[in-house]
């Protein structure tokens, strides 16, 4: 795969479209992991992921062959979706995807999987707090196992940057939690925001 | 309670702490409830982040990359067109100014540079047609002059040279044949 890999990287760097449309079919779930959980919702992150890859496609003659070609086109992701997410000023979440219904499967449970649901709702509502870099390193450290150094890189951050930007998201990110965890317990018959918004649309 | 280093402690990466500092995390963590409530939250945080799966696009990603590319590429090649078209009205437009700017005292002047090229033109044949009549003057007297065989020879003389230069021209200039072996 790795050689395989060296060898698409190498002919679309002399503009083989075919050569690089593997790459696409190979980094396509990494790249658009990536937008999606700094975008939060599937469309953006499908016009994101699109872009990143023909940005790519453009920029390939700048392409470093020392550094691996994931960490160079996770970073043009990352730059992209910094970008997007400064320019809108509207929350991540879509209503269309709030209210999307979601078929239980029958194995785990219906309360697995609402919890499930709810828990990915959590984890999107806690990131969408985190200031945009901080939530492409966060997305980085814990989703792509990179290194702080793999961090700088495809940040352009410095070490002591991209450290204060981590602490700084663990702290705002735990707070977040604990805040949520007690709203939950103190009050746990409080319907979600889903269930919110599917009472007003029957009401309606 | 000061929980000033240890809530600093708390949201490094564990694997830069030395082992006095965890220590001494680990016993105010077990003092105080403010501390240790942020400590869990982190913990259950990061155990839900790394529990995340990978999100995928849906099928046909590819192909809509593609069908992307395809259209990037049509509006690179007009947007190519566009520039050059640009270029050229635009360069146009400055040669045709400079040039008007260059010639502005004859343009602002137009009947007079016309009447003056024709004034040129006339001159010009008046000394072309009395250097004609010159020419046949002269070769009326020389033909009074020489006598009739030498006209006969010097023309001979000249027809053979003339035969002479059109097959010389014709072997200089034909195609060679070069063997290849
Ligand atoms: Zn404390």
């Amino acid at each position: 795969m790795q050689n395989s890999e060296t060898e698409w990287v190498r002919k679309a760097i002399k503009g083989d479209a075919q050569a690089f449309t593997q790459l696409v079919e190979l980094y396509q779930r990494p790249v658009y992991n990536l937008c999606y959980r700094m975008l939060g919702n599937a469309q953006d992150a499908e016009d994101a992921a699109q872009e990143t890859f023909l940005r790519a496609y453009q920029n390939m003659r700048r392409y470093d062959n020392n550094r691996p070609f994931s960490t160079w086109l996770l970073s043009i992701a990352a730059h992209y979706c910094i970008d997007q997410t400064r320019k809108r000023r509207y929350p991540l979440v879509s209503v269309e995807e709030l209210v999307e219904p979601e078929l239980p499967e029958p194995s785990p449970g219906v309360e697995t999987v609402v919890s499930r649901k709810e828990e990915q709702q959590r984890v999107r509502a806690i990131l969408e707090t985190l200031d945009p870099v901080d939530r492409a390193a966060v997305i980085f450290y814990y989703w792509y196992d990179f290194s702080y150094d793999e961090i700088c890189q495809s940040l352009s951050l410095t070490l002591s940057a991209v450290k204060s930007r981590l602490h700084r998201a663990r702290r705002a990110m735990a707070e977040e939690w604990s805040r949520s965890q007690a709203q939950t317990s103190a009050a746990p018959n409080t319907p979600t925001r889903q269930e919110q918004l599917l009472a007003e649309r029957m009401a309606s | 309670m000061n929980h000033m280093p240890y809530q600093g402690w708390i949201f490094e990466d564990r694997r830069t702490l030395d082992k006095a500092d965890i220590s001494a995390l680990q016993s105010h963590l077990a003092d105080c409830a403010e501390c240790s409530a942020l400590a869990e939250g982190l913990q259950q945080v990061e155990q839900v982040l790394r529990a995340q799966p990978l999100q995928g696009p849906t099928e046909g990603f590819t192909l809509r990359w593609q069908q992307r590319l395809e259209i990037s590429r049509q509006q690179a090649h007009r947007r190519q067109i566009w520039l050059t078209l640009l270029v050229a009205v635009s360069g146009g437009t400055v040669l045709l100014g400079a040039l008007a700017f260059l010639l502005w005292p004859w343009l602002k002047s137009l009947d007079l540079t016309l009447w003056a090229a024709l004034y040129q033109v006339f001159t010009a044949y008046l000394f072309l047609s009395r250097a004609g009549e010159q020419f046949l003057l002269a070769l009326v007297s020389a033909a009074k002059i020489i006598p009739l065989p030498i006209w006969a020879l010097s023309i001979g003389v000249l027809c053979q040279l003339g035969v002479l230069w059109v097959v010389s021209f014709r072997l200089l200039t034909n195609p060679r044949r070069i063997a290849l072996k």
